[in-house]
């Protein structure tokens, strides 16, 4: 747990800086007319101080953890990434780029075929015709009912 | 009586075939992703908020409410069969009926759910007709210093009632509020901290930042961590409640409903609370205490009331005060935003067709919810079989493209997997994303109330502790920031961890 906030502390101090200093970089007008940076100013400065306590504490708490010498029991690194995770975050960023290559509906059947197939481990005729009523339903939905105009592949589909 | 004009504008609105449509299309949906363990109402709205952006305004918040309030009643379904709650607000129906359930009686308390539910939404709407219009004059009377008060003051509950570590979720919160000014400021138009990328010049997207953390973060963590869940195998019979059943559970509803409705009027608080609350009542004057957690029908009647009439109650800061009282509604809030409607003190009287129009829609959805899930229950019982392998991949195919469609940007993919891999990992670290939502969407609000309030003091920051209503507020909020911080003032967290929506 300690270790947990320690990271995530230090973290978004990071974060909280890299915040004020942007906001800083903005007029920062008057308390009487304020500028464009003075508003986020206040949430960067209240997350450096309190990602600054959270650290502080973790850093007593685990000092404190040590003289006893106790091992923490979640010490394993909690940053580890499950394989499936990052599969799935890439899938999606190829997703996000592939829709406008290929277009709306062949991006979508090679997202579903691979994830029923890969992720769900269906077999290949569930897989297909998982793919064609979900692909389906979602160009029924938002292409025929809602009328979104989705990109269209090189073959015009 | 000029309510009963009201009420028949809103009926006339309300029936319109495309409303009764959006709401069957919202409660329909709202109940199949609510059942969906894991999925609750906030992550139901995020899946769907794309789909209303295309509707008329009227429609659109009409389908939001019938989501919201069919995956409150999808939740307690899951909770009953499965014993894993749909959502927060359907954590205390797992103990009784659950029970119940276990006894051969999940007919009985599945269909009990469905009649507390509809008795107490019909009745807190009844509650939204007579509140509001009063709330709404005395609003009038609200300017930026007390609007922000306000927010404070909601963000302060939220926070205090967050399941983990205060700090962590007042660190959400200031994070939500800074995301929330990226984009180009509404003053000066300057552009702020956008990088020069077009995208981020209209802001971070709710819908993206919310189907991120809602949605793909939870598909994640499932992956991960894929829940064993034991569906009840038992076929369910005998769905109406029995005599004997409503005599047990008549006074838990009448008492739940009132109990719940004020709650849900509260900032911050709804119906996860209330559910608590009424549960705690039941069980404190009940003659037969030690029959709680066994299967008693009570314990199932008064929580599923109170928890339906909260939904009711948070309408009303919402419609009244423009503010929402917990990230639901705050999403509502967005949606209303960006159909150009910003809800606040004239919002009932400029546009009558709307509010009422979605009031009595909403009494017209709790009807078609009872109707509709006295039968498919069956049906329900057999989405929960499916396995998740097969439902993730449908999740995500939902929010990219959901994603996609708000403005036709693939950047606001990337913006929803940014996101996804922050709600992802503040779940590993224990941060809640709740107060994050929350900020994230009332960012605009605060600084505009904040920047409005400066200009009106010269510059002085007592402005907000000079006028009595604002003051009220800040001392709320305050009092909640600092009273934890005593030594003899131990707080309790009343959702138990992970389950926060």
């Amino acid at each position: 747990m300690q270790q947990k906030d320690m990271i995530s502390g230090l973290f978004f101090l990071l974060v909280g800086i890299l915040f004020s200093m942007a906001a800083v970089g903005l007029p920062l007008g008057t308390f009487s007319n304020p500028g464009p940076g003075m508003v986020p100013l206040f949430p960067g400065a209240l997350l450096i101080i309190l990602s600054s306590v959270l650290v502080f504490r973790s850093y007593l708490q685990r000092s404190k953890q040590a003289e006893r010498e106790q091992p923490s029991p979640e010490s394993c690194s909690p940053t580890a990434f499950h394989p499936m995770v990052i599969i799935t975050l890439a899938v999606m960023l190829l997703y996000a780029f592939g829709i406008e290559l290929l277009g709306f509906i062949i991006a979508s059947v090679l997202l579903m075929l691979f994830m029923f197939k890969f992720g769900g481990q269906l077999n290949w005729r569930k897989t297909i015709i998982g793919t064609v009523l979900s692909v389906g339903i979602c160009y029924l939905v938002f292409r025929v009912w809602l009328e979104v105009q989705f990109p269209r592949g090189p073959w015009g589909f | 009586m000029e309510l009963l004009g009201y009420i028949k504008l809103g009926f006339s609105v309300a029936l319109l075939p495309n409303n009764l449509f959006a709401c069957f299309i919202g409660v329909l949906s709202g109940t199949l992703i609510g059942v969906l363990p894991g999925v609750g109402p906030a992550a139901a709205i995020a899946l769907l908020l794309p789909v209303t952006f295309y509707l008329e305004p009227t429609s659109a918040i009409i389908m939001l409410a019938g989501i919201y309030y069919g995956a409150m009643y999808g939740g307690s379904t899951t909770s009953i069969l499965v014993n894993i709650p749909g959502e927060a607000a359907s954590v205390v129906t797992t103990l009784d009926g659950y029970q119940m359930a276990r006894k051969g009686r999940a007919g009985a308390a599945l269909g009990m759910c469905a009649f507390a539910s509809f008795i107490a939404g019909s009745l807190s709407i009844v509650g939204l007709m007579l509140v509001a219009p009063p709330l709404a004059d005395m609003s009038l009377a609200f300017g930026p210093p007390e609007l922000f008060a306000l927010i404070f003051c909601g963000l302060a509950i939220l926070i205090y009632l967050a399941s983990g570590s205060m700090l962590k979720a007042t660190m959400m919160a200031a994070l939500g509020f800074f995301l929330g000014t990226v984009g180009v400021d509404f003053i000066t138009g300057t552009p702020r901290f956008t990088f020069g990328n077009l995208t981020l010049e209209n802001g971070i997207g709710m819908v993206p930042a919310v189907m991120g953390l809602f949605g793909i973060s939870e598909v994640l963590n499932n992956i991960e961590k894929p829940e064993s869940r034991e569906i009840f195998k038992a076929a369910i019979k005998n769905l109406l409640p029995t005599r004997q059943d409503w005599k047990r559970a008549l006074w838990p509803i009448i008492r739940g409903t009132p109990l719940g409705f004020f709650l849900g009027i509260l900032p911050g608080g709804g119906a996860v609370i209330s559910s608590f609350a009424s549960y705690a009542l039941e069980k404190r004057i009940s003659k037969h205490p030690e029959k709680f957690g066994t299967g008693a029908i009570e314990g199932v009647a008064g929580p599923e009331a109170a928890n339906n009439a909260a939904t009711g109650g948070a309408f009303i800061p919402l419609m009244v005060l423009g503010i929402p009282s917990n990230p639901v509604m705050a999403l509502v809030l967005g949606a209303l935003i960006i159909h150009g409607i910003q809800p606040g003190p004239m919002f009932m009287s400029q546009s009558p067709e709307l509010f009422w129009g979605v009031v009595t829609s909403m009494y017209i959805g709790n009807a078609m919810l009872l109707v509709l899930n006295l039968p498919l229950i069956g049906m329900w019982v057999r989405l929960l079989k499916v396995p998740y392998s097969v439902m993730f991949p449908l999740i995500l195919l939902f929010c990219l493209i959901g994603s996609y469609s708000v403005n036709n940007n693939y950047q606001e993919i990337i913006v929803m997997i940014l996101f996804g891999v922050l709600g992802y990992l503040m779940r590993k670290f224990k941060y809640e994303a709740a107060p994050l939502v929350f900020a994230l969407v009332l960012s605009s609000l605060i600084e505009n109330a904040m920047r409005q309030s400066l200009l009106m003091s010269d510059g002085s920051f007592t402005i907000f502790f000079t006028r009595p209503i604002s003051l009220i507020f800040m001392i709320i909020g305050l009092a909640l920031f600092l009273l934890p911080m005593l030594p003899f003032i131990k707080r309790k967290p009343l959702a138990s961890e992970d389950d926060e929506l």
